[in-house]
């Protein structure tokens, strides 16, 4: 099940010149870090006059939702999915 | 519209098939496991409530397969397959993937139109495009760009034919990833393979209709005169129109101007006590009124509904003798309605529509009463508010504490326009 998360996080991302898009490649979260593995969709998200930008990811064992503010360049985890929740890999 | 009776013969429509019927097989469904892949392959449904009345509003391929169905309960699905996952439903990728199909169709093409938020159909009638590619080859290049530009799970089905009504037909035969080709030739063989409720637009009510007239497949359908379709089976134009559609001739090809903008809210905590179902209709009208002056429109009439938990509804309509544009108008008329007449009963959902649309037209100011073009610049200034801080910036006393009361939803029907994609979202 999803969980809501909403805290803010590190992120290592890489904004990409060609395709002038954005690659989490590391976060850190609760003192952990994940390597991303797979961004599976980006989506953006209007509120308000705020564009936020949503990547769907994976560490391969875990999966969060990771929201980007284009207005204050802050990263959140915005949700994580639990198989069985209450459990982190 | 007088039908023109040299129409009577009218053969197979020989045309070469120019007109695309594109669908996104369990849209919703499809979407969550394109975004977790963790969900991919198993059976999910998405729902707006995940409580165990909550409805399903999309099935995945692999629920589908153990019977789940869009419209069931959450425990009906967890019943058919206890293995079921329910996944809450999340409107802004699905807007931001129907944006993305559209911005691939529309590089081929400007007359693409959205049917709904997961069908599109593009006529290349006039296209420069097919003059290099065959049909063919243009869908299965959209298919590949839609895996590649949008998401490797997510696959399309792609239907081609001279007309909507065979473009669709010929999308649904091999799903979930199919491309098929329906023209004079082969329609026939097409109809053989099908019962009567296999064509879109005859469910049971039709299909009884057709069975009184003695007509029991497609294929029956097909070869029976248009008088009959009309006297005996339709009694009225639709048997004419039917006549055409199976022929492959175009009659669907219309555009339906809006007509009414309503909003429904399903209670999670059912009640008939007054103050809280003013409450929720206030919300409602704010969301109607929102959509409406979105729209640039005033409406003339009203129209509220409820339908109780034990069966049975009440609705009544009426034209109010002025322009509703803010929501406070709205709102004032909608629950005189409500008061008048009253649900007595525990209700379940709740409607409203407001209708006889009209381009707003400021009126001239009075001498006398100059408090409604104050209303209607606040309502503007209101709206212009939340449009540049989000929705629910500002909002009235009433709604306080409502905020994710009624959530952001997708309409199933048919897309007019964009403001019905974010109409409850603030995109």
């Amino acid at each position: 099940m999803y969980e809501d998360i909403d805290e803010k996080i590190d992120v290592i991302a890489l904004f990409g010149r060609k395709h002038r898009d954005a690659k989490p490649f590391r976060i850190k979260w609760k003192g952990r870090e994940y390597d991303v593995q797979t961004v599976d969709y980006v989506y953006r998200r209007k509120i308000g006059d705020k564009i936020m930008y949503y990547f769907c990811v994976t560490d391969g064992a875990n999966w969060f939702e990771l929201q980007f503010d284009s207005n204050d360049l802050g990263w959140q985890i915005h949700r994580v999915w639990n198989e069985n929740p209450y459990r982190l890999h | 519209m007088k039908i023109p009776t040299d129409f009577i013969s009218l053969g197979l429509n020989q045309e070469e098939p120019l007109v695309m019927h594109i669908d996104l097989n369990s849209c919703f469904a499809t979407i969550e496991q394109q975004c977790n892949r963790f969900l991919r392959g198993r059976p999910i449904a998405t729902a707006a409530y995940l409580s165990p009345r909550g409805c399903i509003t999309a099935p995945s391929i692999e629920a589908k397969q153990f019977g789940v169905k869009t419209g069931m309960m959450v425990m009906e699905g967890k019943e058919k397959c206890p293995d079921l996952i329910i996944v809450p439903q999340n409107p802004p990728v699905y807007r931001d993937v129907h944006i993305r199909f559209k911005k691939i169709f529309m590089s081929y093409t400007n007359r693409v139109k959205p049917k709904s938020i997961d069908e599109v159909v593009i006529n290349f009638k006039g296209s420069q495009v097919i003059k290099h590619k065959t049909m063919e080859q243009i869908g299965y290049e959209i298919k590949h760009r839609v895996k590649t530009e949008i998401g490797e799970w997510v696959r399309v089905n792609v239907g081609i034919a001279p007309n909507m009504f065979l473009a669709k037909t010929a999308a649904g035969l091999h799903k979930p990833d199919g491309l098929d080709t329906i023209t004079h030739e082969n329609v026939r063989k097409v109809y053989q393979s099908m019962e009567l409720t296999d064509l879109d637009g005859i469910a049971e009510r039709n299909a009884a209709r057709l069975n009184a007239a003695g007509i029991y497949s497609p294929i029956q359908f097909l070869e029976a005169p248009v008088d009959k379709l009309k006297r005996e089976a339709f009694h009225s134009i639709n048997g004419f129109y039917w006549y055409c559609r199976l022929r492959g001739w175009e009659v669907d090809d219309y555009f339906s101007p809006r007509r009414t903008i309503g909003h429904t809210y399903a209670l999670g905590r059912q009640t008939n006590n007054m103050e809280e179902l003013s409450k929720l209709l206030m919300k409602l009208c704010e969301k109607v009124g929102r959509r409406l002056r979105g729209n640039d429109l005033t409406a003339g009439g009203i129209h509220v509904a409820c339908v109780y938990v034990d069966s049975g509804y009440w609705h009544k309509g009426m034209k109010v003798g002025v322009r509703l544009y803010t929501t406070q108008e709205i709102y004032r008329f909608a629950m005189q309605t409500l008061q008048d007449n009253g649900p007595h009963r525990v209700v379940r959902n709740l409607f409203i529509t407001v209708y006889d649309l009209d381009k707003f037209d400021p009126e001239q100011l009075s001498l006398f009463d100059g408090s409604k073009q104050d209303k209607r610049a606040l309502s503007k200034a209101l709206d212009s508010i939340n449009d540049r801080w989000g929705e629910m910036t500002i909002i009235p006393a009433m709604m306080l504490g409502m905020e994710n009361t009624i959530i952001d939803r997708i309409a199933f029907g048919s897309v007019k326009d964009t403001l019905d994609l974010y109409a409850d979202d603030t995109f």
